[in-house]
């Protein structure tokens, strides 16, 4: 099939073909082109046959290869997850070409197509509700184009003072006709003419829309929920998002590959560790790396303690939510154990960057095992503390049992992953369905939960943590000697000791500091399980020492959709719960 | 046929012709081999043997940088053992070269780190003591030698002999030892010396000037030309994030510099960055220069010239762009001046009027390029070595070379009189004389001093007779420009009125109650300091300012856009490489918000806007546009 551009005339043959090689090995991982008119055909096809069911979309993202034509190119990622099967589906149009919207086959290109309609302009028919998602509303152009103006406002410094563009200038020069102002004022009025009119309907209706945030302790972040309420109930929510976005798929495109790295920490910034290791695969697919094994088990080790740090902030922060305060403070002393141990690690905290393109950013110091040892002796305890606390409370049993539930099959076609699909009972972790990092090398089980409501999804999370913890012990009794990342020094930096005896050392250190170095052309994805969910990044290389496009898959980004099937009927009194549940992080939300 | 020939390079097939090396025919079809002591413009040596590959039927590997492709060869670049051999090359110039990279200026951009990282090994196999030289050494205020750096490509050697002919640097002693050093007791004279620093592809020789200024990544450049002399080198200006100017770097452009730059376009523009630099109008009040706005300077100066009248007169550096010329030509024909020039030395107004017209008639048609396909040079009435300097190298070019004859007609003092097969008087008859003893055959390029044609007394006399001998022999002939825009100023009615000697015998005579001059103000100081009303407008406080009425701070040519045309008429466009220096503006800004001061309210008030003005009324525009100027300039086209 490669090479191959299915259009309206050979679309039939080629469902065809997919369903009659269903079986075998070929079907396994499959990438094809089509033309744009066929996509509805083929998508409706993929999820409802049942020989394919590729019942879950991944993704849906874009890259502008400005001075090709067609320009864009967009590419859609589909498993079927009854068969473990990966199939990816490109597509390359102009910016004026319409693409058929899929959001009424998986719920979750609802908001997939509307961050593609905004970063690049391109726009899908029949998409029940098409506009700006990231960016604010009076945005004018599509910044993931290549052509997207890159204007910055002067950094000031003792040396440029007086002689910077004056702040009335840069916004007129930078943001001309965006209006800002106007915005602000006519806030509600737009907002009301915004979801097509929906609001404006609903309003009619005699439903009192509450804003529930962007700014509120509950709301786990900078998010705007949008409720539609009749006395206590909740009829509806509509959400608002973009309020982190800070450009980040962008701003990588002018850093280089190593640099990139430690912008990731950011995106979901209570598992830093995570996103590095995501970045990371990535990049070393593209140019073709074999990770040390000492490497690959410290980078498990430290996901995995990576996950267990995001949990205890979830656990703290959801269970505070619903009015219980006394776990926070427990959860976050064993916190500072992780805390501590990435910064014996790495001298950070948080925003390690440790983990890097070709392996760590350097061994494993003096104490680290010692310590991580400490914290597999305790935790198993003071997670049975935790139970104590809240398993068979009766109030948190009432205020979670019942509370948000998702079914499975809204969840799968929400796209939903991470806890929260396996709460809703499937099994799924891409950590034993496509293992990476030689995650194939442990024993752990996948906790399940049965309702999919707030209360399965706590347990599913607290069973996680002992999990995670019992793959860290396996890798701490295990762990291999050896190298710590690939040697090679066109890759990564020398020893510093080597710096003043090699001039060979002293170039490359120079030039792969400065420059940067170079990866072969091509695209590569590598899905990782993040605390979240389903985390990881497609990148673009075009042979330069700069990712020409580096989009994340975000696990919150899709899962965050799900929340009006989870919240409608409930009180306004239960969102805090649904939403502590969900685990979302707005900077992954947002990037 | 026998003059191409075909090979097979990494199984792809290439025909070129006979005499083209491996080298230069790998690069034809995208095959790249990394080099050091190669380059294009100099005779390969095979001195530093990273071109090695492997030719089939060879037993040992070849240098693909001195060996002529042949017919039938089969080349490999790609296998283990071409990449090894590449590889144990670095390894061996790397050897002895010092740890420099992070206090090199050549960090960064520099072949050596370049293609280490591309073909070279990863670490350092070498334990002992590298060669050790004191550094840096000083070979002029310019240059800065290290030689631990040097990797004995012979590059600078060969440019100071190949196409300077000034060698004043050699390579001493023999094997590793080898060192670059002047003659006893000598600096690095050269004019040219500056091209070496270009060449060489490690940090050995540096400009002193940019030492430590800046890393390549702080620097953002600018496509421009110089403005030191009529050439127009085309010149890359580097400037240190946004704001500071840090160097000047050649620009090839094949037909005018033929890809070098000479010491005074790379080295003597710094001034710009200059404190001193004037950075507000000053108004005399009580007798003393104060500083004042730009609204009560201009409306002063305007008002001063205006009550003038017919006892004003405008004096233009010829180094200002085609815009600024052109609108400060208006503005002095608003003010009623009795005229307008570049220079107080023009005899008369006649060799004006008559220069334009050999202009528009096609008189001037010859091209740099013209020099090095030409069999007869004669050059008449300049010392091109040190008023075009560049022009010097394709004269010698096309001596040494190609074997063309140079007559040398007055500067016998010149650099290039050794090159001259003769020399003789400065003076039209030999011109005509040298003409009629020459062949019919040859194909003949006459270069004529600007100076003895528009400001000489002579200048009619010397036209017509040029134009006797274009109807009879058909030579080519160039104007040799005084100065980087001198030929604009005529191109753009900047020159009208009493000529320059006239209006300085007018200040003298004490006949010239106001004048407004415009850049170089300290040329003629003396003349000037007698003026009643002096406006001023210039970088600095020169002689001439002190004693002004208004000064006008204007900027430089590295913070201004703009077309100027050189020697050879072409047409080229100026860049800004940053911001105007606070507190001044640019000519064509001065101009025209003065000309708005004295009622010219539709006046375009920017340089494209006066530029599209200038196509649609001076007939030798009107075919240019800033697309055709594009990077390489246009030249101005008249037919015979």
């Amino acid at each position: 099939m490669s090479g191959e551009i299915i259009t309206g005339e050979n679309i039939d043959q080629f469902i065809n073909r997919l369903e009659e090689n269903a079986g075998t090995p070929d079907a396994q991982d499959m990438d094809v082109r089509i033309e744009p008119a066929v996509l509805h055909k083929l998508a409706e096809r993929l999820n409802k046959s049942p020989n394919l069911s590729y019942n879950y979309l991944s993704d849906i993202t874009a890259v502008d290869y400005l001075g090709e034509s067609p320009r864009f190119e967009v590419i859609y990622r589909l498993y079927s997850i009854p068969a473990n099967r990966r199939l990816w589906i490109r597509t390359r149009i102009d910016a004026d070409t319409e693409i058929p919207s899929t959001a009424n086959i998986w719920r979750n290109a609802d908001w997939l197509e509307r961050e593609v309609y905004d970063m690049f302009g391109i726009r899908f028919a029949g998409h029940p509700d098409l506009r700006r998602i990231l960016t604010p509303t009076p945005w004018i152009g599509h910044p993931l184009r290549k052509d997207h103006p890159l204007g910055g406002e002067e950094v000031q410094f003792t040396f440029n003072t007086g002689d910077i563009i004056p702040q009335e200038e840069f916004i007129s020069e930078h943001l001309e006709g965006m209006d800002f102002a106007g915005y602000i004022e006519n806030g509600d009025k737009i907002e009301s003419e915004a979801g097509a009119g929906r609001l404006a309907e609903l309003v009619k209706e005699g439903k009192l829309i509450v804003s529930m945030g962007p700014q509120h302790p509950s709301t786990h972040g900078v998010l705007r929920v949008i409720l539609a309420l009749e006395g206590e109930n909740i009829y509806d929510v509509g959400m608002d998002i973009g309020y982190v976005h800070t450009g980040i798929e962008k701003t990588a495109e002018s850093l280089i590959y190593q640099q990139a790295l430690t912008l990731t920490d950011r995106i979901d910034y209570v598992a830093p560790i995570a996103n590095n290791l995501a970045w990371s695969l990535a990049v070393e697919k593209l140019l073709g790396l074999d990770i040390p094994e000492r490497a690959q088990f410290i980078r498990v080790m430290l996901a995995e303690l990576t996950r267990i740090a995001s949990h205890l902030v979830w656990l703290g922060t959801s269970a505070l939510d619903i009015g219980a305060v006394t776990p926070f403070l427990y959860t976050f002393r064993e916190r500072e154990m992780l805390l501590d141990i990435f910064e014996l690690v790495s001298g950070q905290r948080m925003m390690t960057s440790y983990i890097n393109i070709g392996g760590l950013r350097d061994d494993i110091p003096d104490g680290f095992i010692e310590a991580v040892k400490e914290f597999i002796k305790i935790f198993p305890d003071k997670l049975d503390d935790y139970h104590k606390l809240l398993t068979k409370n009766p109030i948190w049993v009432e205020r979670t049992r019942g509370v948000g539930c998702l079914s499975l099959n809204d969840a799968i076609n929400c796209g939903v992953s991470g806890p929260v699909l396996r709460a809703s009972g499937l099994a799924w972790d891409v950590r034993k369905v496509w293992p990476y990092s030689s995650y194939d090398e442990f024993e752990f089980d996948i906790p399940v939960g049965e309702h999919g409501d707030v209360y399965d999804r706590y347990l599913v999370r607290m069973e996680e943590m002992r999990q995670s913890l019992r793959i860290v012990e396996q890798a701490v009794n295990r762990l291999p000697s050896g190298a710590w990342r690939v040697e090679d020094y066109k890759l990564v930096l020398p020893p510093r000791d080597r710096l003043d005896k090699s001039m060979e050392a002293l170039i490359h250190h120079f030039l792969v500091s400065t420059e940067g170095f170079p990866v072969p052309r091509g695209d590569a994805y590598t899905a990782t399980e993040g605390t979240r969910g389903e985390t990881g990044f497609y990148v673009v290389s075009d042979g330069g020492t700069k990712p020409y496009r580096a989009r994340m898959r975000s696990a919150s980004f899709s899962t965050l959709q799900s929340l009006p099937l989870m919240a409608r009927g409930h009180m306004v009194a239960d969102m805090a719960a649904i939403l502590g549940s969900i685990d979302m992080i707005m900077g992954e939300v947002d990037r | 046929m026998a003059d191409n020939v075909t090979l097979t390079i990494d199984g792809q097939t290439v025909t070129v012709a006979a005499g083209t090396t491996i080298l230069e025919a790998a690069a034809s079809i995208g095959i790249e081999i990394p080099v050091f002591c190669n380059h294009p413009k100099l005779e390969p040596i095979g001195a530093c043997r990273q071109c090695l590959v492997e030719v089939e039927g060879q037993p040992k590997p070849i240098a693909s940088c001195c060996t002529p492709a042949a017919e039938g060869m089969i080349v490999h670049t790609k296998t283990p053992s071409v990449r090894q051999m590449w590889e144990a090359n670095i390894e061996f110039l790397l050897i002895n070269h010092p740890l420099d990279c992070p206090i090199c200026d050549r960090g960064g951009e520099c072949p050596l780190q370049n293609n280490t990282f591309a073909y070279g090994p990863r670490d350092s196999r070498f334990d002992y003591t590298k060669r050790r030289y004191k550094k840096p050494v000083r070979l002029s205020d310019r240059i800065l030698l290290d030689r631990e750096r040097c990797i004995q490509c012979f590059r600078c050697v060969r440019f100071q002999k190949e196409i300077a002919d000034e060698p004043d640097i050699q390579m001493f002693s023999r094997g590793y030892y080898d060192y670059i050093d002047t003659a006893p007791g000598k600096e690095f004279e050269s004019q040219f010396s500056g091209n070496t620093i270009e060449l060489c592809p490690v940090g050995a020789l540096t400009s002193a000037v940019f030492r430590f200024k800046a890393r390549p990544w702080e620097i953002q450049s600018t496509e421009s030309v110089c403005v030191n002399c009529g050439v127009g080198c085309n010149i890359r200006i580097d400037a240190r994030n946004y704001r500071e100017v840090v160097r000047f770097l050649s620009r090839e452009n094949p037909e005018v510099d033929d890809g070098w730059l000479c010491d005074k376009g790379r080295f003597d523009s710094l001034f710009i960055n200059d404190k001193n630099r004037l950075q507000a109008p000053l108004i005399r009040k009580d007798g003393r220069l104060v500083e004042t706005s730009w609204d009560e300077a201009l409306e002063t100066a305007v008002k001063i010239m205006k009550d003038a009248g017919g006892r004003s007169a405008g004096l233009i550096s010829p180094k200002l762009t085609n815009e600024a010329a052109y609108l400060f030509s208006k503005l002095m024909r608003e003010f009623g001046a009795v005229g307008c020039d570049w220079n107080l030395e023009r005899a008369s107004a006649d060799a004006a009027v008559k220069t334009a017209e050999a202009f528009s008639e096609g008189l001037f048609d010859g091209a740099i390029k013209d020099i090095t396909s030409s069999t007869l040079l004669i050059v008449y009435g300049s010392d091109i070595s040190s008023e075009l300097p560049v022009m010097d190298l394709w004269i010698k070019k096309a001596v040494r070379r190609n074997g063309a004859e140079l007559v040398l007609i007055g500067c016998e003092s010149s650099k290039l009189a050794k090159y001259a097969k003769t020399v003789m008087p400065e003076n039209i008859e030999s011109v005509v004389k040298a003409i009629e003893s020459s062949k019919s055959s040859e194909r003949v390029l006459i270069m004529v001093s600007q100076r003895l044609v528009e400001l000489s007394p002579y200048g009619v006399e010397i036209l017509d007779s040029l134009k006797e001998i274009a109807r009879s022999r058909q030579p080519k002939v160039m104007m040799l420009a005084c100065a980087s825009n001198s030929i604009g100023m005529l191109e753009t009615g900047a020159v009208w009125g009493k000529p320059g000697s006239e209006i300085k015998k007018s200040i003298l005579d004490g006949n010239i109650k106001a004048l407004w001059v415009a850049g170089e103000s300290d040329k003629y100081a003396e003349s000037l300091a007698r003026v009643d009303a002096l406006i001023v407008q210039d970088m600095f406080l020169t002689k001439t300012a002190e004693v002004a009425n208004i000064v006008l701070p204007g900027s430089s040519f590295a913070e201004t856009s703009g077309t100027i045309i050189n020697t050879e008429r072409r047409v080229q466009c100026i860049n800004p490489a940053i911001r105007k220096l606070r507190g001044t503006l640019t000519d064509v800004e001065i101009f025209a918000r003065a000309a708005v001061k004295t009622g010219l309210n539709t006046i375009s008030q920017t340089s494209e806007d006066v530029f599209k003005e200038l196509t649609q009324t001076a007939n030798s525009f009107a075919e240019i546009t800033l697309d055709k100027i594009g990077a390489r300039g246009v030249r101005l086209e008249a037919k015979r």
